[in-house]
């Protein structure tokens, strides 16, 4: 059975459907792979076995009945613990939130269960889900599962873990800067930023109504990602930034691979603090998709050296609802950086908004000319691989990072992927390379508005042909 | 003491003069939109003390002076971006001049 625990859930979901495989029992061996391993890794902290196991026997009566619902049927997974469960404790990763009992479900939690999947329990995250280390937070740190001393990425590094060490098929994550895709980058797995809109963020602590934070899933393999997005996207009216699309199935032509697609290679900003290895390694994945048929080129997009300054557009309601916990509440802030950051944002001027909001506009101007002409932008994920825990100073390009100091942290994890959060374009993080000291780091494919199906495409040809695919880490191998 | 708008504040602090209030901006009509910047527009380096004093003002007596010093540098970077922002020729908040959407002004 443990073997089945590192099955993409596209294999195991037919032999479930046959009923030569039980959600009984695959639930008890995620609950036991959860037991076996979470002591090392800290990434799921709120285990419901109960609840799990009578879902899968629900589940299991449904299929023996022939009531199959799809292929998440039976399959555990886990959420992030910043997306509301009816009836559970949702922290956001915050002493604060401690006792705070939401009373419904999330959208995407709802549509996971009409699908059939099974709730495991809550995965840890960066407290309040605002930063990219899983360091701070109620529940601790959150460590690597390829080496246990480095970071596992953030904030939804507890939902990267998880998945990357078998406890779980696949986790839902949030993103707002980095969130599903750093910590796939880092654990070695998928993650899928969806196009802003695509999927419903109703029940997702922080409650936000901006483009930039989207909610999506983190597996194993890219197919996996896709038979997820099915599931949980689509219209909902509960959420303001939910926008109505045609219906899809991501995973219809997932596998038609990558000819005549025209993918560009952006350097510039993207390839200024990577590592060698990291840059190595995508301009091998360059050469892979043009190996399998595409047209590859260099492409160009200026205005990205301005994205530090484009932050004023969002900042100040991704930290301004916290001001009233960071004045009253001081002392509960695991990380006081971001207890200050919070103060801070009152002090955001409109005038920088607007321009700021400028900047935007010219960068959004910049890429949807040069995406006239490319199909897919190819990037690093992230500059470096995970670092350690450890860890002040982090070696980049030309220099080092103070990773424990105001900012340094966010340049290392978020630098590379924010922009397409400010862009609210469908962004996927694949295993791309692995560090000379055994570290794994990923790719990102980046595509125009709800072409989440391309980017999927373009990830599984990569995965299929040229990539890592998935590995299992020294965990659990 | 409840929190207050730090933005008000630090225009009476500053003194700063507003759009429609001294009437300094140049209207539609009357020139080419091409005057000097007015002087509220111009970004004006703000001192730690009056750093200092616009959190005190804004938050009271909720953080203690520790905390104000920790504060203080988090809200010094922020003008130091405004300070960025404004040295970027972004155009004019003028509405004869704002097709910012195809402005390509600052890409090389």
């Amino acid at each position: 059975m443990n073997d089945l625990l590192f099955s993409p859930i596209s294999e195991i979901a037919p032999r479930i459907r046959a009923k030569e495989i039980s959600p009984v029992e695959l639930t008890r061996a995620a609950l036991q792979q959860i037991e076996a391993t979470d002591g090392r890794l800290n990434a799921f902290p709120v285990v419901k076995s109960e609840e799990a196991l009578s879902a899968a026997a629900d589940a299991e009566h449904e299929i023996q009945a022939g009531r199959w619902k799809g292929p998440l049927h039976g399959i555990p997974v886990g959420l992030k613990d910043n997306i509301a469960v009816n009836g559970w404790v949702t922290t956001c990763g915050s002493r604060i939130l401690a006792e705070h009992v939401t009373d419904y479900d999330a959208t995407a939690v709802r549509r996971l269960r009409e699908a059939g999947a099974v709730i495991l329990g809550k995965n840890n995250l960066h407290e309040w889900a605002l930063g990219g280390s899983c360091t701070f937070g109620i529940f601790g740190t959150v460590h690597n599962p390829w080496n246990t001393e480095h970071i596992a990425g953030g904030s939804s590094g507890g939902s990267a873990a998880a998945v990357s060490a078998g406890q779980a098929f696949m986790a839902l994550g949030t993103d707002a800067r980095a969130s599903i895709r750093t910590p796939a980058s880092y654990c070695g797995v998928v993650g899928l930023k969806p196009t802003g809109g695509l999927v419903s963020r109703f029940g997702e602590l922080p409650p936000t109504s901006s483009w930039y934070m989207a909610l999506g899933p983190i597996a194993r393999t890219v197919t996996d990602v896709a038979i997820t997005l099915n599931a949980i996207s689509g219209y909902d009216d509960l959420d303001p930034g939910s926008i109505r699309t045609e219906s899809r199935d991501y995973t219809a032509g997932i596998d038609d691979g990558v000819k005549g697609l025209r993918i560009g290679v952006v350097k510039n900003f993207f390839y200024d603090d990577a590592l060698p290895e990291v840059r190595d390694s995508v301009e091998a994945a360059a050469s892979a998709y043009r190996a399998m048929g595409a047209s590859v080129r260099e492409v160009e997009l200026p205005a990205l050296r301005y994205t530090s300054l484009i932050e004023p557009v969002y900042e100040g309601e991704a930290k301004g609802w916290l001001v009233d916990y960071a004045l009253t509440r001081g002392a509960d802030f695991d990380s006081q950086d971001i207890r200050y950051r919070a103060l801070a944002s009152r002090f955001l001027r409109t005038a920088d908004t607007l321009r700021a909001n400028r900047l935007l506009n010219l960068l959004r101007a910049q890429v949807q000319e040069v995406m006239e002409e490319i199909d897919i932008l190819l990037t690093p994920t992230n500059s470096t691989p995970p670092y350690r825990i450890d860890a002040e100073e982090v070696e980049v390009a030309d220099g080092t990072v103070n990773v424990a100091g105001a900012g340094g942290q966010s340049r290392v994890t978020t630098r590379l992927t924010v922009p397409f959060n400010a862009l609210a374009l469908p962004a996927i993080s694949v295993p791309c390379g692995m560090s000379n000291s055994g570290l794994p780091f990923g790719l990102q494919l980046v595509g125009r508005s709800f072409e989440d199906h391309l980017v999927l495409r373009a990830a599984r040809a990569f995965e299929r042909e040229a990539g890592l695919g998935y590995r299992r880490p020294p965990i659990v191998a | 003491m409840p929190p207050q708008q730090p933005l008000l504040h630090l225009t009476r602090l500053l003194r700063v003069r507003l759009l429609g209030v001294t009437g300094d901006y140049p209207r539609a009509g009357r020139n080419d939109g091409r005057t000097a910047a007015p002087h509220w527009r111009r970004f004006v380096s703000v001192s730690d003390a009056t750093i200092r004093t616009l959190i005190e003002e804004t938050y009271g007596d909720h953080l203690s002076s520790d905390e104000i010093e920790t504060l203080l540098p988090y809200i010094r970077r922020q003008f130091e971006s405004s300070q960025k922002l404004s040295e970027l020729d972004l155009g004019e908040l003028d509405p004869r001049g704002m097709n910012f959407i195809s402005d390509r002004r600052i890409t090389p």
